[in-house]
């Protein structure tokens, strides 16, 4: 049996158990991507509808291993999604049934304060800054770069490395710039390109504290790549170190993420985006709609608004960089 | 300051935001020298197309309660009030207010009701 299937096992069944309570981790008036008063998650319906998606999954979960198992083929495990996406679109389906009318009536605060990036654009671009800077230290002190360098660490640490050029060290800080910029772009984007449901009351404080997290993750992360960069080509042994920094780092704020998701709402009912839009209860597609980004009804974060033009702009030029980074490191 | 429009309304948004900005405007809530959201900002809090929000300030823009800058977006300006009303907003104004009653009551309005709706209307704008 090759030793990865072990590991690619444990994957399978942590990402079932993160599947499995997902469904919690929601606003209390959305139920599966559809808006629902707050008692009905206590209902029987809910429980039943609950029951049916976890026993879908957990079932998939169990025949996807045993295949695994048979074939010694890891890759199999990827049939996981398609028992997750199955469940998910049923419960969505199922929940449709027992929708809450949408509030029609829409509020805006004219006198509300504009939201900025935390720290403002300083902290924004320090990650930049630093990352020019390191550029310039590096052609003074070249010498002084490791003969290899880092770029990627793996499960037993660095597993990837460029050798000490011109084209190698000013790429692999380029590319650590742009996926930098493209994480505070994002951040900048769930900021200005994203609806603001409620003014008034604790279902405003909870929307602000939560557009606020998940800002705040999107600027740390963007200082990931300047660390990288610093680490790799200065204490390139101590990158392993960073890479559990940041999966900690990550892990914190999502769970803080999902706490403020889950605090009491009042009203209005639902997040402003109509049910109708939600696609497979994953993927929002509102030509109607100008924002770019949209709160997940169903997981955590942000995502976008695949009917909106500029959202694919956006998301095109963000794969694109990445592509490019890893292309070129690799 | 809130903007309050209904998207279930069969009033247009564009004029729902007009009438909605005009009362904040007529009760001073917004003063010269005030700005209003930017476009995109406004449209996107609303769900509606940027253009809506566009032509809204642009018809406010004409009656001359706003100046529309590329960059910083919507600012009051002082307006001066016409001194004398012409027949035609005279007629105008008579004739939506009974259109307006008439439509209230349709929907079951109490006839009581929208009279005292309209005595504190008027309350109001004589304490003014």
């Amino acid at each position: 049996m090759p030793i990865t299937v072990p590991f690619i096992l444990i994957l399978l069944l942590l990402a079932t158990a993160w599947a499995h309570l997902l469904p919690g981790w929601t606003r209390p008036d959305v139920f599966f991507a559809v808006t629902v008063v707050p008692a009905f998650r206590e209902s029987a319906p809910a429980h039943h509808i609950l029951r049916v998606y976890r026993m879908i999954l957990w079932s998939g979960a169990a025949a996807t291993m045993i295949v695994v198992l048979a074939t010694g083929m890891g890759a199999l495990a990827l049939v996981q999604i398609a028992a997750f996406f199955v469940s998910l679109v049923l419960a969505h389906h199922q929940s449709l049934a027992y929708a809450a009318p949408p509030a029609t009536v829409v509020e805006v605060d004219l006198a509300a304060p504009p939201e900025t990036l935390p720290g403002g654009p300083v902290v924004a671009l320090l990650p930049t800054i630093s990352l020019a800077a390191l550029a310039i230290w590096a052609s003074n002190h070249w010498d002084q770069l490791p003969r290899r360098i880092p770029v990627h660490i793996g499960w037993h640490g660095p597993d990837r490395w460029i050798a000490r050029t011109p084209a190698s060290v000013y790429g692999f800080i380029a590319a650590q710039t742009a996926v930098s910029l493209s994480m505070i772009l994002l951040a900048w984007g769930v900021l200005h390109w994203s609806r603001r449901n409620s003014i008034r009351g604790p279902a405003a404080a909870r929307d602000r504290r939560f557009r606020r997290l998940n800002v705040e993750i999107l600027v740390l992360v963007a200082y990931f790549p300047a660390a990288g960069a610093w680490i790799a080509l200065l204490k390139p042994d101590v990158s392993g170190i960073l890479a559990g920094a940041t999966l900690l780092l990550v892990a914190i704020g999502l769970v803080r993420v999902t706490r403020a998701m889950r605090s009491p709402v009042t009203a209005p009912v639902g997040d402003g985006t109509p049910d109708a839009c939600w696609k497979m209860g994953v993927f929002y597609f509102n030509p109607s709609d100008p924002s770019i980004f949209v709160a997940k009804r169903f997981g955590i974060g942000y995502t976008v608004n695949f009917g909106n033009r500029w959202s694919w702009t956006l998301l095109g030029a963000v794969i694109l960089i990445a592509l490019c980074a890893k292309e070129y490191l690799r | 300051m809130t903007l309050r429009i209904d998207l279930n309304s069969p009033v247009p948004v564009y004029r729902q935001i007009v009438d909605g900005l005009r009362i904040l405007l007529v009760n001073g809530e917004l003063r010269p020298g005030d700005s209003l959201p930017p476009v995109r900002r406004l449209a996107t809090d609303l769900g509606v197309h940027f253009n809506t929000v566009a032509e809204a300030y642009r018809t406010l823009a004409e009656e001359g309660w706003l100046e529309i800058a590329r960059r910083s977006g919507a600012r009051v300006i002082a307006r001066d009030v016409p001194r004398s009303v012409d027949r035609e907003t005279s007629e105008g104004f008579q004739r939506r207010l009974r259109e307006l009653v008439a439509e209230v009551q349709a929907r079951g309005f109490p006839r009581r009701r929208i009279v005292s709706e309209l005595r504190r209307l008027a309350a109001r704008l004589e304490g003014a």
